[in-house]
């Protein structure tokens, strides 16, 4: 707030009853472990702006953030593999260099600056997609009508947001496969005589995915991250978007419960991504 | 080629043409302006202003087109969107003061006046229809509009008022309403409100408070929800009325929020000025400004305030209409006037010749604000322009030497005989400068160098800044860009300025005894006249004296659909009443 009466009306004395009350008095130490008590009991505490339990007020926004991050992981998966592998299959082709080229643009590109163009171009210049928020308000719409609105809102930061990773997913999956197919088996599966396709597709695709599955455990947080930014830009109303503004605010108390869930999924998705090395790879599910 | 293709190809390519051509939208025309940009020369603090042609496409207004199409069922109906620039912490008013939600308040919920540093400048009734006092001024008889409903459909009554009263000055309620609790107080005696019958309510004061109905303009709860909940008032902040929704007497009532999204506002049909045309309002929580400047170009919203660098942009588009608000904000220069280099008054009005305060504008604002011509701003009673400080840096340098600053080496200013300061001493000191600020630092800072003055910028963020300057008896600062808003007309809102009782309280350590009486005077009466008066003679006072040097008076600006008639004269230049008459706004189909 632009005067904050808050700076004048607060002497010394109130002011240090207030730290009181919220215990920012004692020790950080003491404040941490008070706060890890509190937060494994499943209280994160309240909001200091808007009063609400920071839970509330996370998970109101875990879904928003979890279709954003999800349908960008979903679309990064979709090509991010295919690309990579036609790479791979006609290495040193026109197609290769074509989706090389495109990949160096995609890694190169700012997830906020693409975020801008697809705005002014398709917001802003063409009139086909909103640039802001989550959905439309005011108009009450049937039940699919209301899903394809949102899926309106969620092309351009799913976008923002897969683009960069589609562009490193490709090329990961160039190499991974390009160095299973150098391996011996694949020489030996050749020599068996067997189909190409059989060859390509069961021996080789599928081992190539194995550090590929590393890969989406460490894409998970990474998109996490991603979502500060482009949640700020899109104005998404996710967790991204919510741990930009505490921190401008020193919500403190939000600060921590999204870091925190940052770093739990971090944990969840490399969870996941040893669940996924088993159907994958039938070895570590022998061992 | 045979000649009859030629021909054939020649006639397609002139009737693409031309339907090219048609397609333009005849009534646009392009006209050239002229702005002002700003142009910080690289290398240099320093900060020029170029003029520069821009050409614009202007659409022709048609002549009274709020008489055409304005029927009363014509108005009837329509969906209007308002971009929030930060979103909600609550929305109990009692406990929140805050842009947001007072814009969100002021469609939802009612105080019993308007008045204060909230609303327009009148004391208007709105849920208090008249009112009546004693003879010693001790007793207020308040009698109340009748046959007002809450949105949950229970009357509005005189407990109503009386809860309301006792929640704020009860020192268990949350944080937020401490703000309010001295406005409900006297010397720490609470005033006694009580409720004589349904419709009038009693306020008992210790001592003749003339300007209560301007200090207690807090909008009203419902005390049925809080009694049927059984929500105490330690728990009201975290109850779901004020972190979910609330339940207040205005045009529009709260139907949905969802969180850190929007707020879904519907019309009030039961609303006691009348059903609003609007069915329905939403709120959409935009903090970026850029996302706001895009869903405003988009059509997304159709009311946003815009910063003001991105007006020339919005000047282009013909779907995208301006209105600028004059509104009672202002930045200026926080001297510390225990700070032997600015206990002097001169150096203080050296400064405002120094400060060429037009860049000021244009760096900060891109023009849209007013030179100040008055130490309060234009909305405070009796205001009236005083002589104005030109910029006129020789003026300056001429009342720094009376002081005792001369020219030394390589330009700088030194102290001769300044008192309190060491023969020697160069003109240094340090400008606090909170970031978004720091366009005004700038120009204020190459001003002085220009003089031979050096201001070494600090630049802070906010709550750091407060941490290390909070309740200080002796001030560490010496100058600081800072400033106020929203500090109403009946002069109140300037304490923590001009007249805080002791130098310990004031923003600049500034106390002065005759200032002070004046003050007294001032809320000793509740009759404008003589309060404009009285504050004129404090103004012309702190005019000379300058403990804080006015820079600007800020201007808003809020980008709307041209669709959207909102009357201008009921825009008002506080927070809580931007629209005076909510119910009265529709939109084109």
């Amino acid at each position: 707030m632009y005067a904050d009466p808050q700076k004048r009306v607060l002497t010394a004395e109130e002011a240090e009853l207030i730290r009181e009350k919220l215990g920012l008095n004692q020790p950080v130490y003491v404040q941490y472990f008070k706060w890890l008590a509190t937060s494994l009991q499943g209280n994160l505490g309240y909001s200091y702006k808007t009063k609400a339990p920071v839970l509330d007020e996370i998970l109101a926004r875990l879904p928003n953030t979890l279709l954003l991050a999800g349908s960008a992981i979903f679309l990064t998966l979709l090509l991010g593999i295919p690309i990579g592998a036609i790479s791979a299959l006609r290495r040193y082709s026109l197609v290769d260099y074509f989706f090389t080229i495109l990949s160096f643009i995609g890694i190169s590109m700012p997830g906020f600056w693409l975020a801008f163009i697809l705005i002014t171009v398709f917001s802003t210049r063409l009139g086909w997609l909103p640039p802001v928020g989550m959905r439309s308000y005011g108009q009450s719409l049937g039940s699919i009508q209301e899903i394809i609105d949102v899926g309106k809102h969620l092309v351009m930061p799913m976008l923002a947001m897969a683009v960069v990773e589609i562009a490193y997913w490709a090329r990961y999956q160039r190499s991974s496969l390009l160095e299973v197919l150098g391996q011996d088996y694949i020489r030996t599966a050749r020599a068996k005589g067997l189909k190409e396709r059989i060859v390509v597709w069961k021996h080789a695709f599928r081992n190539s995915l194995i550090p590929m599955i590393t890969l989406v455990g460490l894409t998970l947080p990474d998109l996490v991250n991603g979502s500060y930014i482009i949640e700020t830009v899109f104005g998404w109303p996710g967790l991204g978007r919510m741990g930009v503004q505490s921190i401008l605010i020193r919500d403190y108390p939000v600060v921590m419960g999204v870091t925190m869930l940052s770093a739990l999924l971090v944990v969840v998705g490399n969870l996941l991504a040893d669940f996924l090395y088993i159907f994958v790879d039938p070895r570590i599910q022998q061992n | 080629m045979s000649k009859k293709r030629l021909i054939l190809i020649l006639f397609l390519i002139v009737s693409t043409i031309s339907l090219l051509t048609a397609c333009q939208p005849a009534e646009v025309t392009p006209e050239t302006i002229t702005i002002i940009e700003t142009v910080i020369v690289e290398g240099t603090p320093q900060v020029i202003e170029k003029e520069v042609q821009v050409t614009v496409a202007v659409t022709a207004v048609p002549e009274e087109p709020a008489e055409e199409v304005g029927e009363e069922s014509d108005r009837q109906g329509g969906v209007f969107t308002w971009g929030m620039p930060d979103e909600f912490p609550g929305f109990n008013p009692i406990l929140n003061n805050n842009y947001t939600e007072l814009w969100l308040f002021g469609l939802t919920s009612e105080p019993l006046t308007w008045g204060g540093e909230n609303y327009p400048t009148e004391l208007k009734p709105i849920l208090a229809e008249s009112w009546e006092v004693s003879e010693d001024g001790l007793v207020w008889t308040i009698h109340l509009r009748q046959g007002v409903v809450w949105h949950d459909g229970v009357e509005f009554t005189a407990d109503d008022v009386v809860f309301w009263a006792n929640a704020i000055q009860d020192p268990e309620t949350g944080e937020g309403a401490a703000w309010w609790r001295p406005r409900f107080e006297t010397a720490g005696v609470p005033h006694t409100f009580e409720a004589v019958d349904k419709y009038t309510v009693q306020v008992t004061t210790a001592e003749p408070i003339p300007s209560l109905l301007n200090q207690i303009c807090v909008p009203l709860i419902p005390k049925h929800y809080f009694e049927e909940n059984g929500v105490s008032n330690a728990d009201m902040a975290n109850d779901p009325f004020n972190t979910e929704i609330n339940i207040g007497t205005g045009p529009f009532k709260m139907v949905e929020y969802r969180r850190g999204e929007a707020a879904v506002l519907e019309a009030n049909p039961d609303y006691w000025r009348g059903k609003p045309y609007l069915d329905t309002v939403v709120l959409r929580v935009i903090p970026d400004p850029t996302a706001m400047l895009a869903a405003v170009q988009s059509g997304e919203v159709d009311w946003a305030q815009v910063e003001p660098q991105y007006v020339p942009q919005l000047l282009q588009n013909p779907n995208i209409e301006l209105h600028i608000l004059k509104m009672d904000s202002f930045r200026a220069l926080e001297f510390n006037v225990k700070k032997p280099m600015f206990a002097d008054k001169r150096v203080r009005q050296a400064f405002m010749h120094a400060v060429d305060r037009q860049s000021v504008i244009n760096a900060y604002v891109m023009g849209y604000g007013e030179i100040p011509d008055y130490p309060f701003t234009h909305v405070v009673y009796g205001y009236e322009p005083l002589p104005q400080y030109e910029y006129d840096p020789d003026k300056a340098l001429e009342l720094l030497a009376e002081v005792g600053w001369v020219e030394g080496p390589n330009g700088t200013l030194v102290a001769e005989n300044v008192e309190g300061v060491p023969a020697g001493t160069p003109f240094e000191f340090t400008l606090d400068t909170p970031p978004r600020y720091q366009a005004i630092g700038t120009v204020v800072q190459a001003n002085l160098a220009d003089i031979g003055v050096k201001a070494n910028m600090l630049i802070q963020d906010y709550p750091t800044w407060l941490a290390e300057n909070l309740g200080k008896e002796d001030k560490p600062y010496d100058v600081v860009v800072g400033g106020g808003g929203w500090l109403g007309s009946d002069g109140a809102g300037y304490s923590w300025a001009y007249y805080a009782g002791s130098a310990t309280n004031s923003q600049m350590s500034y106390y002065n005894p005759e200032v002070e009486g004046l003050w007294a005077q001032v809320t000793a009466t509740d009759d404008k006249e003589v309060k404009g008066e009285l504050l004129r003679e404090i103004a012309v006072i702190l005019w000379d004296e300058l403990p804080m040097a006015p820079l600007l008076w800020q201007n808003w600006v809020f980008a709307a659909n041209p669709k959207v008639h909102v009357e201008e004269t009921e825009l008002n230049p506080n927070l809580f009443a931007l629209f005076a008459k909510p119910e009265t706004i529709w939109i084109e189909k």
